[in-house]
């Protein structure tokens, strides 16, 4: 699922944008605000994969509440209904920009180039990302697309790579705060899996790397709604 | 009118009244002096030349006639040029409705929010359509009349408000009371557009309680019209911005429609910021 947030002074332009939202299944609406100020603090307790931002609002420029997101992985979409700030739109790393009315062929394309966007991003931060862990005294480098699967072990976890694994005073949560957790998936209580090295998967099940990993009764929902967005 | 008296009397004095006072003063002498050099035996010896001989009487005429001909092309130019001035200023007054001043932000923002409704099957649709086409229309066909009635203005800043009203949250309440009978006054087509537009434009917060009241009181041919607004420390108004054009269009075309008949009085306070018009029809 990708979350996202609108902002907009006009509730009924808010209306639009919510009815839209819930019409794409990969699109989980964290909340919808009229004041810029609040949605602020909603963001920076918990950042969303997409922001749906009015540009021309009584308190703040939209152009200026972007500039100062803290995070740098949200793909912004301006809503706007004049184009006089397209240019400057673009300027900050908008991802698009739409113009109201919106229709909602237009708001699909906006939300793929969003969607793409972050997948994006989320690949090169798996594939040129990695971690360093303390194990045996030393400070180990693990590429995190080597990853197969991590086990906890109490105060101690397990992360399997294709040729070995490697063991470090760390727990599950810990580990999860450091990887991408788009890729990265609580299963069980003792298991994390990369989404992208699963082999098949059944009621219970994971298979990966020709070892079974069980699905915890309480991770189960969860799992198979991030397996959803993978379905085709 | 001033110095077209100073100069008809001027000229009066320099071709009636001088030569008569210069020939008293120095008369005997010229007198010798003429006598001496080409003694005329048949003029009388104190003869003057009367005031209104015919000579200086063709002289005062032209001069008569060819100033009061300066004075009232002068005049004609004047009016002449203060229509322009006051054409130029309705002709910009319509057009900042489509370009700037209803800008294309309250058109756009009111489509959408129509569209909301439209989406939503919503009852207020209908309505909503039927104001944008009334103010569309006012602004299209009334406003390039030299005044309309009242009540049509009245009507206009009605639906424009009613518009505006679906647009704001629960933060922004507005109130708009008519007082008194328009009695088919007339009036300078939107002309109190421009106050309204900015009360919406700077007065409205998300964040604080936003309350707009707009009074439009009529009484004995003076119409007394009041705008305020809060005044919210986020509102993101460039210094620039904050006179506005619209206001300053807007004083001229009443310096120029109603000279002498209307007062602008603009107060401002750390929380409001009111303006009181009064014009006299």
């Amino acid at each position: 699922m990708f979350t996202c947030i609108a902002i907009d002074d006009e509730p009924l332009a808010l209306e639009v944008i919510k009815k839209y939202i819930a019409k794409i299944y990969f699109l989980e609406l964290k909340g919808t605000f009229t004041d810029a100020f609040e949605a602020k603090k909603a963001l920076d307790a918990s950042p969303v994969d997409i922001l749906f931002l009015d540009i021309q609002m009584p308190d703040i420029n939209g152009i200026e509440f972007s500039k100062s997101l803290s995070s740098k992985n949200t793909a912004v979409i301006f809503t706007t209904a004049f184009g006089e700030y397209a240019v400057e739109g673009f300027n900050v790393d908008a991802i698009d920009y739409l113009l109201k009315p919106i229709e909602y062929d237009r708001f699909l394309k906006a939300v793929y180039k969003a969607k793409e966007y972050i997948e994006y991003l989320n690949n090169q931060e798996l594939n040129q990302g990695y971690i360093f862990v303390k194990s045996d005294y030393q400070m180990v480098k693990i590429n995190l697309k080597d990853i197969l699967y991590i086990e906890g072990l109490d105060d101690y976890i397990k992360i399997y790579l294709s040729q070995k694994s490697v063991l470090t005073l760390m727990t599950l949560k810990t580990i999860t705060q450091k990887l991408p957790p788009k890729e990265f998936l609580r299963v069980h209580r003792s298991y994390i899996v990369p989404i992208s090295k699963i082999e098949n998967v059944s009621k219970s099940k994971i298979r990966i790397a020709d070892r079974e990993i069980p699905i915890g009764v309480s991770y189960s929902d969860s799992f198979f709604a991030a397996m959803e967005d993978k379905m085709s | 009118m001033i110095a077209y008296t100073t100069i008809i009397i001027t000229l009066l004095i320099f071709f009636g009244v001088f030569p008569r006072l210069y020939q008293h003063l120095f008369g005997g002498d010229i007198q010798r002096f003429a006598n001496a050099v080409r003694p005329n035996p048949n003029r009388p010896r104190n003869f003057r030349p009367p005031i209104l001989s015919p000579g200086s009487i063709t002289i005062f005429l032209l001069v008569f006639i060819f100033s009061t001909g300066i004075k009232v092309i002068n005049q004609w130019l004047q009016s002449e040029r203060r229509s322009k001035q006051i054409e130029n200023e309705k002709l910009n007054a319509e057009l900042s409705f489509l370009k700037a001043q209803i800008n294309p932000h309250f058109l756009f923002n009111t489509l959408n929010n129509i569209y909301s409704l439209a989406a939503d099957k919503s009852d207020l649709t209908a309505a909503a359509v039927m104001k944008l086409s009334n103010i569309m229309r006012y602004v299209l066909t009334e406003a390039k009349n030299d005044t309309v009635p009242l009540e049509k203005e009245i009507q206009f800043i009605t639906d424009y408000i009613e518009l505006q009203k679906m647009r704001t949250t629960d933060k922004t309440c507005i109130d708009f009371i008519i007082a008194g009978e328009s009695n088919g006054k007339q009036i300078s087509p939107l002309i109190f557009l421009p106050f309204v537009e900015n009360a919406f434009k700077y007065g409205i917060s998300t964040r604080e309680l936003s309350p707009i009241s707009i009074l439009l009181e009529m009484q004995n041919g003076t119409i007394h019209f009041q705008v305020k607004n809060s005044k919210h420390k986020y509102t993101n108004i460039r210094p620039a911005a904050k006179t506005g054009i619209g206001i300053s269009n807007t004083k001229r075309r009443l310096d120029l429609l109603y000279q002498n008949r209307y007062t602008l009085n603009i107060d401002e306070d750390p929380k409001d910021y009111t303006i009181n018009l009064n014009i006299h029809v």
